[in-house]
């Protein structure tokens, strides 16, 4: 998925077989901090907020529509459709938690964020038409040396998601409401005894939670081509990724994130973008069945509770 | 002992049950090709229906992708009649077996922690055999593999062998409901951690319901693929998983006839789907999410878990009052 390397590996050449792998590794560690990112917002809400969310990749998809349409569209500034698409996914946020995760049931929140997920495919089939778009943007590339390059829209969104995730830490453990949050995700009962709106904090947390997935909707909308389906690989890598770190560790989502972004581009340049995804998948079935805990989490008992 | 009295309810239950049955023969005979078509694929969704029910009604492993056994089996059975040239026994075989390693591996990865990790497990295996089943030379890419036209049977003998299998599905069901077996899975599903406590092994146990259901699922998806005598990757789509869970959704989870009566819903979206020109096909999925939203939030136990289809609560109480009251007087 990464637009550059272009370039092939040739035999009984070592330096450019080496300068290619090289290449790989660089490109998916840049790919990794998406990855991380859209990740990371998933691992919260599942794993930190008990909502199971499985309409996640359908909302990236719509995101990234809501961002091409006003600016490629109807013309709108940069700056309006941002705040358009925050304020939309903060308020589509809201509206999930008081309809479909309303129930505490787990079975009941995947049935019905899986129909919303359909729902929200279908509509954007029906009203944007499968045709793929994209804004056709030349990535500026900064070469260091003839194979080896990176695009500057790659790093600039590496490290926003990296200080979007930072971000997101601090204001968990320093501010009031994050620490509520906590509390409330540790022991809802105790923190209502200790005068924290245990509801209304979950509900402003899993608003807060699709501020990330808009950011890295916006993000994806200026590499990516988008389609209706777009969503749905991105939701697995974010499900591979999440069960693999283990599932509420930040941080290990994202570390986890620049490893699969390693590997994946890694399988794709060797092996070939063929088989990509069933490689991709057997592994992730492999570390359940090795270490179902996550590769990040020590506590065994972490995962059980979920 | 109290004898079983004939109720006014239990006469209604037999005429719908007789109205029902001469429907369905009278439908090979009588009806129309397109009818018999759709009849042979209520039946297709309502074996489906009990395999899901066993694995996510009774024993409470919510499975997400149950395309994922439903398509081996039918990729079983095509692959061994077009590419290896055997008999559709040998066929119905390597299905099952192929879904008993798949569900194996899937039995494992569930058992081994609780709910979410089995549904990540399933999804990850789907999209392996999804991905592969759409790329491999050997299964015809997604151009699909035919079979051979010598298998190919009339629709009046499919309707019945899809009937059989309805049939035996459901009775396979309630055996299994009411024997040991089913009361162990009950137990895992309503107090996992008492069942553990009282000496049986959960992790045996799911790992068994798996097997089953995967089972069913592969004799109905061989079944499929000789009923259509082609078909491509899409046996494993989404929007199969999709009306198995609708069927028992709707019709009632865990309910031995609730995949018969949710099967109304397959009858309603294949006569909507004629009529609707091609390009609203799309709103048409639209239709199934938001009833299965409404369902699951408003009427989780679906229609065959009202309160009318319910057997009488018998107070234990009352009928020791009652017989003391006897013995006194």
């Amino acid at each position: 998925m990464p637009r550059c390397s272009s370039c092939c590996i040739e035999r009984g050449d070592v330096l450019v077989t080496l300068t290619a792998i090289i290449s790989y590794i660089v490109n998916g560690i840049l790919m990794g901090g998406l990855y991380g990112l859209t990740s990371a917002a998933w691992s919260f809400q599942c794993g930190a907020l008990k909502f199971a969310n499985f309409a996640y990749g359908a909302c990236i998809m719509f995101t990234m529509y809501l961002t091409y349409w006003p600016i490629a569209m109807w013309g709108w500034p940069l700056p309006l459709t941002i705040v358009f698409v925050l304020a939309f996914n903060v308020v589509l946020g809201w509206v999930m938690r008081k309809t479909v995760l309303r129930p505490n049931n787990r079975n009941t929140q995947i049935l019905c964020t899986m129909g919303l997920q359909l729902i929200i495919i279908n509509l954007a089939n029906f009203f944007f038409t499968s045709y793929p778009r994209d804004f056709g943007l030349l990535e500026k590339r900064f070469y260091f040396t003839e194979n080896i390059s990176i695009g500057l829209t790659q790093l600039f969104c590496f490290v926003l998601s990296g200080a979007i995730l930072i971000g997101f830490q601090l204001f968990l453990n320093k501010t009031w409401t994050g620490r509520a949050i906590r509390a409330v995700v540790q022991n809802r009962d105790v923190a209502s005894l200790m005068g924290v709106k245990s509801e209304r904090i979950l509900d402003l947390a899993f608003s807060i939670s699709y501020i990330m997935i808009a950011i890295a909707g916006i993000m994806l909308m200026t590499m990516f081509t988008v389609d209706p389906n777009f969503g749905t690989t991105w939701q697995s890598y974010a499900f591979i990724i999440c069960i693999s770190a283990g599932i509420g560790n930040l941080y290990g989502a994202f570390l986890s994130g620049l490893i699969i972004g390693v590997v994946s581009s890694l399988i794709k340049g060797i092996v070939g973008p063929f088989y990509h995804d069933p490689i991709l998948y057997a592994m992730f079935v492999i570390i359940l069945l090795l270490r179902p805990y996550g590769i990040f989490n020590k506590a065994e008992n972490v995962a059980r509770t979920i | 002992m109290r004898s079983v009295k004939w109720t006014k309810r239990n006469s209604i239950y037999l005429a719908v049950l007789l109205a029902l049955a001469a429907f369905l023969i009278y439908l090979p005979i009588g009806g129309s090709r397109r009818n018999i078509n759709i009849g042979i694929l209520v039946f297709i969704y309502i074996a489906l229906g009990q395999s899901w029910n066993l694995l996510s009604g009774m024993s409470g492993l919510f499975s997400i992708a149950h395309a994922l056994f439903y398509g081996i089996g039918a990729y079983g059975m095509s692959l061994m009649l077009a590419r290896a040239g055997s008999n559709p026994l040998v066929g119905l075989l390597v299905g099952i077996g192929a879904n008993l390693l798949v569900a194996l591996i899937v039995g494992m990865v569930g058992s081994k922690l609780s709910g979410l990790y089995f549904t990540m497990a399933l999804i990850g295996i789907h999209s392996i055999f999804y991905t592969l089943a759409g790329q491999l030379t050997i299964t015809g890419g997604w151009l699909g593999i035919s079979l051979p036209r010598e298998w190919q049977l009339t629709r009046k003998e499919l309707y019945i062998i899809a009937l059989a299998i309805a049939v035996f599905m459901t009775v396979l069901f309630q055996v299994i409901r009411s024997s040991r077996i089913g009361t162990m899975f009950v137990a895992l599903k309503e107090n996992p951690q008492l069942a553990a406590s009282l000496g049986s092994d959960i992790r045996k146990w799911r790992i068994l319901a798996v097997l089953i259901s995967a089972t069913m699922a592969s004799v109905v998806g061989s079944f499929y693929a000789i009923y259509m005598m082609a078909h491509n990757a899409e046996v494993f789509n989404g929007t199969v998983s999709l009306r198995i869970m609708m069927v028992c959704m709707v019709g009632g989870v865990g309910h031995i006839f609730g995949p018969w009566v949710g099967s109304a819903l397959i009858i309603m979206d294949e006569y909507i789907r004629g009529a609707m020109p091609t390009e609203f096909a799309s709103l048409s999925v639209v239709i199934y999410a938001l009833v299965l939203i409404v369902m699951a939030l408003l009427r989780p136990q679906g229609i065959m878990g009202s309160k009318i289809f319910q057997p009488k609560e018998v107070d234990v109480r009352a009928i020791e009052n009652l017989d003391a009251r006897e013995k006194t007087e």
